[in-house]
């Protein structure tokens, strides 16, 4: 079994006996008879900002679906926080799922406040903070936002939780330059306090290489590296050299 | 704000009529009154008593709210914002059951509108003669244990709906589809039985308002709790499947592909390039359907369902009345027709994401539209065709086991015939009608017609029955003049709708503008 546990000794993370945010154990997962995941470990240490990277068709939203408790496993486990994974751990995690929308008969408003009666840990001030902060409109109607717009809304979404991971999947995806940096820059925002860990996949690397502490490179399916940027740096690497040693 | 109250008004929002506008869902209420009623003065038995309205009511809600949960389930799949709504941090029954209680305001939203009109029914049969009224006292009795009925059965039939998703994820599970659709059928058949031999069923005990509290109370006792066993297992069971998005997101876009590549490849191709756009449009939709038809329940559907068909036929004939066999298999064909107008109906949300794409493609607009109609169509006409061979196969064995004799026979079977072509109209003449839809995204005044329209796939059975199978217990042979008459009428009409439709197709990928959409522009 290829195993990609960190010592956190040498992360700059600080060690910690408290369980990992999220621990992956020999993931498999096969879709008519085409392996998806094949044997998948690693872990995410809390307060981290970690990037899946990978190609097309990597497995990445697979494995995202299966560690958020939307899908499950053929073989391993997962643990959010030292307890399995399942649709019972919805509440400790906020999840910005891919190729997905908001439900678009509604009002950016409207939609907010189901969402405040839905999240037993909705944050109402952080969501008028954000609102303001991404330039999300309330009085527009979801079906008619820009993909932009409704990426930033999906963000301000997940951010308006307290829960303490989060998860997106592909939030840059269509997302023009300017909604980038605004997305970029709420996430750092988040990361302040180092209460919350994120986990990220997406393809824009060059937009998130100066936020990542953390790297997991995975293609056809398996784990390819995992890193921590810091030392990658030290080696004189850039997240996107090494992303181009891996996958070239 | 409770959270269930929460979950079940964001639920319930999605198919908010008023959401459309201030009077919309009035507007509606009172055209589904008018229609319910004109419908109600067709039915038989109409005369014979004041519970038939009720009863009616009934039968119709029982259809109507099982067939709708059930859409609602089987659609979710593939609704966009699938993902955020299983991911809310809520357990899967809680989210279920939101479901289940938009559903039910739904319907009785529904139950409303179709208790008056049958209230309606009854005041106007009264007035016409038809019975004598009842005192005040017995007309709130038989109101109210009909209303009290209708209210127990409701959870019972969106749950029954909500079940469909049990039965369409695993080959056991499909094996119990055709008992689950018989019991959805139930009305229908009984209907067709009630309606046309045995009436005395409208005055009879049974039907008196006693024994429908009877049966009310019944259900409030076993149907209920029957439910939430059920919606425990859905939500374990039917939720789960519906979470495993990485296969259907595989197989939504397999589901394209062999069509796209169809249309790459004979595009491409010389001779085969020069082939009608319709037939390679034809070809684009129809994969969509070809891929469905892969799935394990349908495929044991298609194997076990005609030789059933076939069985209950056969032994149809050793009964005395004579042309049993259609009480059974007129049913079917309606099944199938209503079930093609609902397909009809809601094929723009279900390719509202490809939507941009097909619009784009270097084919007229009516090409585009006509073969996605015809898809429907010889979809729904191989479903009839094949009911028709398997009747005629237990017909045939029947004849030949001498069961039958042969003038008794050729009368089932004209009968069998007449109902096929019947269906085979009314099904043409529906999907034709309903291309009206695109016009009404132009000419706001037309939504004045779609509700009828959209209705007529539910109603039309209980029509035809009243016009069209009149002689049918009466030992009279089926009148095909009528029906070459009807079609000579109703035909042009239809099909002047889909270039009509066409006219308008592109508009459906425009989102309907409501005032936020203008503040939010301006």
């Amino acid at each position: 079994m290829s195993e990609y546990i960190l010592d956190n000794s040498n992360s700059g993370i600080g060690v910690s006996a408290e369980p990992a945010a999220v621990e992956c154990i020999g993931l498999g997962l096969t879709l008519r008879k085409k392996s998806i995941l094949h044997d998948v470990t690693f872990n995410i240490p809390r307060g981290s900002l970690t990037g899946l990277l990978g190609p097309n068709g990597a497995g990445k939203s697979s494995l995202l679906r299966i560690i958020a408790g939307l899908a499950d496993p053929d073989t391993g486990s997962v643990e959010i926080f030292g307890k399995p994974a399942g649709a019972k751990r919805l509440g400790e995690l906020s999840l910005l799922p891919d190729r997905s929308s908001l439900p678009g008969w509604l009002s950016v408003r409207e939609w907010l406040n189901f969402a405040a009666g839905i999240y037993p840990d909705w944050d109402p001030a952080k969501a008028q903070e954000l609102q303001a902060k991404l330039s999300v409109s309330a009085e527009a109607v979801i079906s008619t936002l820009s993909r932009g717009e409704e990426a930033r809304l999906q963000l301000l979404t997940c951010l308006s939780r307290k829960a303490p991971l989060i998860i997106l999947d592909e939030p840059f995806t269509g997302v023009d330059l300017i909604s980038r940096e605004r997305i970029a820059s709420a996430v750092v925002a988040e990361l302040a306090d180092g209460a919350r860990t994120f986990l990220i996949a997406t393809h824009d690397i060059r937009e998130m290489e100066l936020l990542f502490d953390r790297l997991i490179l995975i293609g056809g399916g398996t784990i390819r590296s995992v890193d921590e940027v810091d030392t990658l740096r030290r080696s004189g690497k850039s997240v996107e050299s090494h992303y181009r040693e891996v996958f070239a | 704000m409770n959270i269930m109250k929460t979950l079940i008004n964001l639920e319930y929002s999605r198919y908010d009529l008023s959401r459309r506008g201030k009077h919309y869902s009035l507007f509606a209420a009172l055209t589904l009154i008018i229609l319910l009623f004109m419908t109600g003065l067709n039915l038989k038995g109409t005369h014979v008593s004041e519970r038939v309205p009720f009863i009616y009511a009934s039968m119709l809600l029982w259809s109507v709210v099982t067939i709708l949960s059930a859409v609602h389930m089987v659609t979710f799949k593939s609704l966009s914002h699938r993902d955020w709504f299983l991911s809310f941090p809520h357990s899967r029954l809680k989210l279920l059951y939101a479901q289940l209680f938009s559903l039910l305001r739904h319907s009785l939203n529904l139950t409303l509108a179709v208790l008056a009109a049958a209230c309606i029914l009854y005041y106007y049969s009264v007035r016409a003669g038809w019975y004598q009224p009842l005192t005040a006292s017995g007309l709130i009795y038989l109101f109210s244990a009909n209303t009290l009925f209708l209210l127990a059965f409701l959870p019972l039939a969106v749950t029954f709906g909500l079940g469909v998703s049990l039965f369409l994820r695993s080959r056991t599970g499909a094996l119990l589809l055709f008992p689950y659709l018989m019991i959805w059928m139930f009305p229908f058949i009984a209907e067709s039985a009630l309606g046309s031999a045995n009436q005395e069923f409208y005055t009879s005990a049974a039907s008196s308002p006693g024994r429908v509290l009877l049966a009310a109370l019944v259900l409030c006792l076993a149907g209920w709790p029957l439910c939430h066993l059920l919606m425990k297992l859905i939500a374990a069971k039917g939720m789960n499947a519906a979470a495993a998005a990485d296969r259907l997101s595989a197989a939504r876009t397999a589901s394209l592909r062999p069509g796209f590549r169809a249309l790459r490849m004979k595009s491409g191709s010389g001779s085969a390039g020069r082939l009608v756009p319709y037939l390679l449009l034809y070809r684009l939709h129809i994969s969509r359907v070809h891929h469905i038809e892969k799935h394990p329940a349908i495929r044991i559907l298609k194997l076990v369902v005609p030789f059933l068909i076939a069985a209950v036929v056969y032994l149809g004939f050793a009964l005395e009345e004579e042309v049993v066999i259609l009480d059974f298999i007129k049913p079917l064909f309606a099944l199938l027709v209503m079930l093609g107008s609902i397909w009809m109906l809601m094929r723009t949300g279900i390719e509202r994401k490809q939507l941009p794409w097909l619009l784009s493609f270097p084919q007229s607009r009516l090409a585009l539209l006509l073969s996605g109609v015809a898809v429907v169509w010889t979809t729904v006409m191989r479903a009839l065709s094949a009911l028709m061979l398997s009747a005629c196969a237990g017909s045939v064995a029947a004849l030949l086991a001498g069961r039958t004799g042969i003038e008794e026979w050729s009368h089932s079977i004209s009968w069998v015939l007449y109902s096929f072509l019947l269906s085979v109209l009314v099904l043409t003449v529906i999907l034709c009608l309903l291309q009206i839809e695109y016009c009404t995204l132009k000419l706001k005044v037309l939504n004045i017609v779609m509700i009828p329209l959209a209705m007529l796939g539910p109603l039309h059975s209980f029509l035809l029955n009243r016009f069209m199978y009149s002689g049918l217990h009466g030992g009279a042979s089926p009148d095909f003049r009528l029906l070459g008459l009807t079609a000579l009428i109703a035909l042009p009409v239809a099909l002047c709708c889909i270039p009509a439709g066409a006219a308008y197709y592109h508009m459906s990928l425009i989102q309907p503008a409501g005032k936020k959409t203008r503040s939010k522009q301006a």
